[in-house]
C-alpha cells in the first residue's frame, strides 16, 4: 500500500520569519492522482507548496517523496528529485522566447532520466505551436499559463504542483487548463493542485484536503467533499449549487 | 592633411577608447545585470588585467604579449571568482547598497595590493613590435595597434553577444536575471553561474585593462579614472543592457575624443551633462527595458534603529558625557602640548557631520546618495567664495554654504528621485562628477589648485572674534584662535545633531522612516513619497555643505579634492560603519574611521589594506554597525549573530518582493 503513495507530509510546521502559518499539516498523495488542496485565503495552500519544494523552510515535521526524506530540501534539490512547481502568477522568464522557456525546464529536474524534446512538448500545447520564437512576455494569460505547466512538463516530473493555475484567466481558457490536467492524469502524471476556484478544484481532484488556519480540517475523495453542502458551507462559504 | 582624414582620425582614436570602454562596461554590465551587484571594484579588476599582464609580459620577452593577453584575464578571471565566493556572495538578497559597500572596500583593498608590489608609479607597457608600426589608410598613418585594438574589441563583443544568447550558459543567465528564484525552482543551481558571471565580467575587464595599459601605460591609478565612465556607460545604454554597454561604450569613446580635440572646455563634463540628459527624459537608459533591472527592490537595509542595549537615558548620559569630554579636551592639549589631538577632533566632528546628513537620507529615507560629496565639496567652495569676496564672517559664509547646498539638493532631487534605487545613486554620482569636473574649468575656483589663504571672522559687521589676535592668557596656558574655531565647531556640529534629532523625531521623521519600511505602503496610506523625499535630501544637502563649509573656514582652503567621489564612498563607509538609521551610529563611525585612518597612516603603509580589509568583514559580518555590537555581544555569541542576520535577510516574505 505505501508504495503507492508518492508524497507522504506529516505534522508540517513552518512560516515567514516568527509568523506561523502551517500548524502541522498531514497529506499524502497517491502515485497517479490529483490532489487538491482548497481552502480560504491565506490559510496556507501556497505556503504548503513552497515549503514542500523548500524556499520556505519548516521548523518541524516531515516530507517523504519516493521514499527519501526531503524536508530540508533547497528548492533546487528538490526539483532535481523530480518535483515541478507551476508557480502562482506564471512566472514565465519574459525577456526568453517560448521555446528558451521550456529548454530551460528541460536543464532542471531529474537528471538521470530521458526527457521529451522540447518541441515534442510545445507541439502538445495548441496554443504555444504558433509562438515558437516569441518572447515570453508577449504571450496571453492563458499561454503564458500553458508556456508554465509545458516549462514543468519538459522535465518530466514525477510529480507536478500547480498553484491557482486558473487565477486570472478568462473561463473560456480555465476550461482548457483544466482539460489540459484532465489529460495530464489521463496519460499517468501525479498531481497537487491548489486552487482557488471550488468548482474547478473538485472537478479535478481525486482526493481533496481543505485547509484553514494552517491545518487541514478535512480530507476526503472528490465527489463525497462536492455531495456535502454541509462541508463545502462550512470550511469554504460556498455551496455546490453556486 | 584634410580636414576629412583628421575627423577620420579622431573617429579612429574615438573607437580606440570606446572598445575598452565597451569590454570594461559589457562585464560591469552584465554582473549587475544578472546579479544586481554594482561593482565598484571594476576598475580594479582592469587594472590588475594591465598588471598581470604586464609581470608575465616582461620575463617572456617578444612573444610575450600574446602569452600575457591569454593568462592575464583568466587570472582576473579567478580573481573575480574568488571574490565572487568569498565575500560578493554572502550578500545576496540584501539590499544592493550592500555591494557598493563592500566593492568599495574591494577597492581600497586591491589597489594596496597593487601599489605595494608594482610601487606607485606609471610604468610602460611595450606593445609587440609586430603591431608597433604605422599603417597608411585613408589618406593617413595610423598604428596597427589601434587598428587592432579595433577589430580585437568587435570581436570580443560578438563572442560576448553570443554567448549570451546562443548557448545554454547564456540563456540560464538571461533567465536568472530576470527572476533567480524560479530558475531554482526549477533543479538549477543558479548560484554556480553566478561565480562563473562574475569570473566572466571579471575576464573582460582584465582584457580591457591590457588593451590599454599597452596603448597608454600602467599605473595604479587607472582604475578609479576609469571606472566613473564606465558607470556613466552603464546607466547610459540601460542597466543590464549588453546592446546598451557597446553602444553607450563608443558612444562614449567617441564623445570624449571630439570633445577633447574640439571642444576642451567640454572635455569631462559632456558625458555626465548627456547621463544626466537621458537620465531626466529616460530613466531606463537608452536600451533599457522595465524586464529586470531596477524593478525589484529586494532585500532591506539593515539598520542599527533598537540595536543598542542601553535605555535611551543611559545613551542620553552617555551623549553628555561625550559632549563633556569634547568641552575639556583643549585644555588638556594645551596642558599636556598634543595639541594635534584637536586638529583630529576637529576632522572627526567635521566628518561626523557629513555623516549625520547623509545618515538622514539612506538611514531614514533609504536613499542611496552616492554623489554626496558634491555638497560637501560645493558647500565648502560657496563658503570660500564668500570669504573672499563677499564677508569675512564665518556665519554669513556658512549661511551662503547652507543655502546653495540645498537649493542645489532641491534641483538634484527634483531631477533625480522619482527615479528609484540604483537609478538615484547613479544620477547623485554622475552630478558630483560633473561637479568635481567643473571646477578645474573655470578661473574662479581656482582651477585644479583650489582656493587658498582664507582668513575668517567669527562675528558679524566688525563685531566678534578675529582668531588670528584673539588670545587670553590664562595661568599657564592661553586661550587662543584655534580654541575659538574649535568650539565653534562642537557647537555647531551639537546643534545641527539636535536639529536632526528633532526633526526624525517629529512627524516628518515617522513617515521617513515609513518611506524607508515600505514606499507603496506609505504611498498608499496617503503621503507624497517623492516630495517628503526630496525635502529630507534637501536638509540633508544644507548639512552636508555646513560640514564642507567648516571644512573649509577652519583650514583656509578648498581644493577640487573635496568634491571627489571617494569622499562619498568614505561617508558611505563611515555611516553603515557606525550604523545607519541612528543618528549618532553614523557620528560614532566617523570618529572610528577617522581615527583608525589617521593611526593606521602614521604606522604603517599598506593602511588601506587594512582599513579595506576591516570594512570588508563590518559589511559582512556586522551589517548593523557597531551600534548593534553592543547587543550582539549581550545577547548571543558573535557567529549566532551572523547567522541570524542572514536568516533575516532570506527571510521568504522579504524575498518575495523580488
Amino acid at each position: 500500500m505505501s508504495d503507492d503513495i508518492l508524497l507522504s507530509v506529516r505534522d508540517l510546521v513552518s512560516g515567514y520569519g516568527s509568523t506561523r502559518v502551517l500548524q502541522g499539516i498531514d497529506l499524502d498523495v497517491e502515485r497517479g492522482s490529483v490532489v487538491t488542496l482548497i481552502g480560504r485565503n491565506g490559510v496556507g495552500k501556497t505556503t504548503t507548496l513552497r515549503t514542500l519544494l523548500g524556499s520556505v523552510t519548516p521548523t518541524s515535521g516531515s516530507v517523504t517523496f519516493d521514499g527519501k526524506d526531503i524536508t530540508h530540501l533547497s528548492p533546487e534539490k528538490t526539483a532535481r528529485e523530480g518535483i515541478a512547481l507551476v508557480p502562482e502568477e506564471r512566472r514565465v522568464f519574459p525577456g526568453l522566447t517560448v521555446r528558451e522557456n521550456v529548454e530551460i525546464g528541460r536543464i532542471g529536474g531529474r537528471q538521470d532520466i530521458d526527457k521529451p524534446t522540447v518541441d515534442e512538448i510545445i507541439d502538445e500545447f495548441e496554443n504555444l505551436v504558433r509562438h515558437r520564437n516569441s518572447k515570453g512576455a508577449n504571450l496571453s494569460g492563458g499561454e503564458q499559463q500553458m508556456l508554465a505547466i509545458a516549462r514543468a512538463l519538459v522535465s518530466a516530473p514525477d510529480l507536478l504542483m500547480l498553484d491557482e493555475p486558473t487565477e486570472g484567466l478568462a473561463p473560456s481558457i480555465v476550461k482548457q487548463v483544466q482539460r489540459k490536467i484532465k489529460q495530464l492524469n489521463d496519460e499517468g502524471a501525479t498531481i497537487l493542485l491548489v486552487e482557488q476556484n471550488v468548482q474547478v478544484a473538485l472537478d479535478a481532484a481525486d482526493y481533496v484536503y481543505i485547509l484553514d488556519k494552517g491545518q487541514v480540517v478535512h480530507e476526503g475523495p472528490a465527489d463525497e467533499v462536492a455531495a456535502s453542502d454541509e462541508i463545502l458551507d462550512r470550511y469554504l462559504g460556498v455551496s455546490a449549487a453556486e | 592633411m584634410s580636414v576629412a582624414s583628421a575627423v577620420a582620425e579622431q573617429v579612429l582614436n574615438g573607437l580606440v577608447v570606446g572598445m575598452v570602454y565597451v569590454l570594461l562596461a559589457a562585464g560591469l554590465s552584465i554582473i549587475f545585470g544578472v546579479m544586481d551587484v554594482i561593482n565598484f571594484a571594476h576598475g580594479e579588476l582592469f587594472a590588475l588585467g594591465a598588471y598581470f599582464a604586464f609581470a608575465i609580459a616582461g620575463p617572456l620577452g617578444g612573444a610575450g604579449f600574446w602569452v600575457a593577453l591569454v593568462v592575464a584575464p583568466l587570472l582576473v578571471g579567478v580573481v573575480g571568482m574568488g571574490i565572487e565566493r568569498l565575500t560578493v556572495k554572502r550578500l545576496y538578497g540584501r539590499d544592493p547598497l550592500y555591494h557598493i559597500l563592500l566593492t568599495f572596500g574591494l577597492v581600497l583593498i586591491i589597489n594596496d595590493l597593487i601599489t605595494s608590489v608594482w610601487g606607485k608609479s606609471a610604468q610602460p607597457f611595450p606593445i609587440p613590435a609586430v603591431l608597433d608600426q604605422p599603417v597608411a589608410l585613408f589618406g593617413f598613418n595610423y598604428s596597427l595597434y589601434n587598428y587592432g585594438i579595433i577589430i580585437f574589441g568587435s570581436v570580443l563583443a560578438i563572442a560576448t553577444w553570443l554567448l549570451l544568447n546562443r548557448t545554454r550558459f547564456g540563456m540560464i543567465i538571461r533567465a536568472g536575471s530576470e527572476d533567480r528564484e524560479m530558475v531554482r525552482n526549477l533543479g538549477i543551481n543558479i548560484d554556480r553561474y553566478y561565480t562563473l558571471t562574475f569570473g566572466f565580467g571579471a575576464a573582460l575587464a582584465g582584457v580591457a585593462g591590457i588593451v590599454l595599459g599597452a596603448y597608454q601605460n600602467v599605473s595604479p591609478t587607472m582604475g578609479s579614472s576609469v571606472i566613473i565612465p564606465a558607470f556613466v556607460i552603464v546607466v547610459l545604454g540601460g542597466l543590464g543592457s549588453f546592446r546598451g554597454a557597446v553602444v553607450g561604450g563608443l558612444f562614449v569613446g567617441l564623445v570624449q575624443t571630439f570633445a577633447r580635440t574640439y571642444a576642451p572646455f567640454l572635455e569631462g563634463l559632456i558625458v555626465f551633462l548627456l547621463m544626466i540628459v537621458v537620465l531626466v527624459v529616460r530613466p531606463k537608459g537608452l536600451f533599457g527595458t522595465n524586464i529586470g533591472a531596477g524593478e525589484h527592490h529586494d532585500g532591506a537595509l539593515l539598520h542599527g534603529a533598537g540595536g543598542g542595549v542601553l535605555s535611551s537615558a543611559t545613551r542620553a548620559k552617555i551623549g553628555y558625557a561625550a559632549v563633556g569630554v569634547l568641552v575639556v579636551v583643549p585644555f588638556f592639549a594645551e596642558l599636556t602640548g598634543v595639541t594635534y589631538s584637536v586638529t583630529l577632533l576637529e576632522d572627526i566632528l567635521i566628518w561626523a557631520l557629513f555623516a549625520l546628513s547623509l545618515d538622514l537620507v539612506l538611514g531614514y529615507a533609504g536613499l542611496v546618495s552616492l554623489g554626496h560629496t558634491l555638497f560637501y565639496g560645493v558647500g565648502a567652495y560657496a563658503s570660500v567664495l564668500t570669504l573672499l569676496h563677499f564677508s569675512p564672517s564665518v556665519f554669513v559664509a556658512l549661511l551662503v554654504a547652507v543655502v546653495v547646498c540645498a537649493a542645489i539638493a532641491w534641483s538634484v532631487g527634483y531631477l533625480s528621485i522619482r527615479v528609484s534605487g540604483v537609478f538615484f545613486a547613479m544620477i547623485t554620482l554622475a552630478f558630483a562628477e560633473l561637479f568635481y569636473n567643473a571646477v578645474f574649468k573655470f578661473d574662479f575656483t581656482g582651477g585644479s589648485d583650489g582656493l587658498f589663504g582664507v582668513d575668517v571672522f567669527y562675528g558679524l559687521a566688525g563685531i566678534g572674534i578675529d582668531p588670528r589676535e584673539f588670545e587670553i592668557p590664562l595661568g599657564i596656558m592661553t586661550i587662543d584662535g584655534g580654541i575659538v574655531q574649535y568650539y565653534f565647531l562642537l557647537v555647531v556640529v551639537v546643534g545641527s545633531y539636535l536639529l536632526a534629532r528633532r526633526l526624525i523625531r517629529a512627524p516628518f521623521g515617522s513617515v521617513l522612516q515609513a518611506i524607508r519600511e515600505s514606499e507603496e505602503r506609505a504611498s498608499f496610506v496617503g503621503y507624497d513619497v517623492t516630495a517628503y523625499k526630496r525635502r529630507a535630501f534637501v536638509v540633508s544637502g544644507g548639512l552636508a555643505g555646513l560640514a564642507g563649509g567648516l571644512f573649509a573656514a577652519n583650514n583656509g582652503y578648498v581644493a577640487p579634492s573635496f568634491l571627489h567621489w571617494v569622499n562619498s564612498g568614505e561617508v558611505i563607509v563611515m555611516t553603515v560603519l557606525g550604523g545607519m538609521g541612528t543618528l549618532y551610529g553614523p557620528m560614532i563611525g566617523a570618529g572610528v574611521f577617522v581615527a583608525a585612518e589617521d593611526i593606521l597612516s602614521s604606522y604603517i603603509d599598506q593602511w588601506q589594506l587594512v582599513i579595506g580589509v576591516l570594512f570588508v568583514l563590518f559589511v559582512i559580518f556586522v551589517p548593523r554597525g557597531l551600534v548593534s555590537l553592543p547587543q550582539t555581544i549581550a545577547e548571543q555569541p558573535l557567529f549566532d549573530s551572523v547567522v541570524r542576520d542572514r536568516a533575516k535577510v532570506n527571510d521568504p516574505e522579504v524575498e518575495r518582493h523580488d
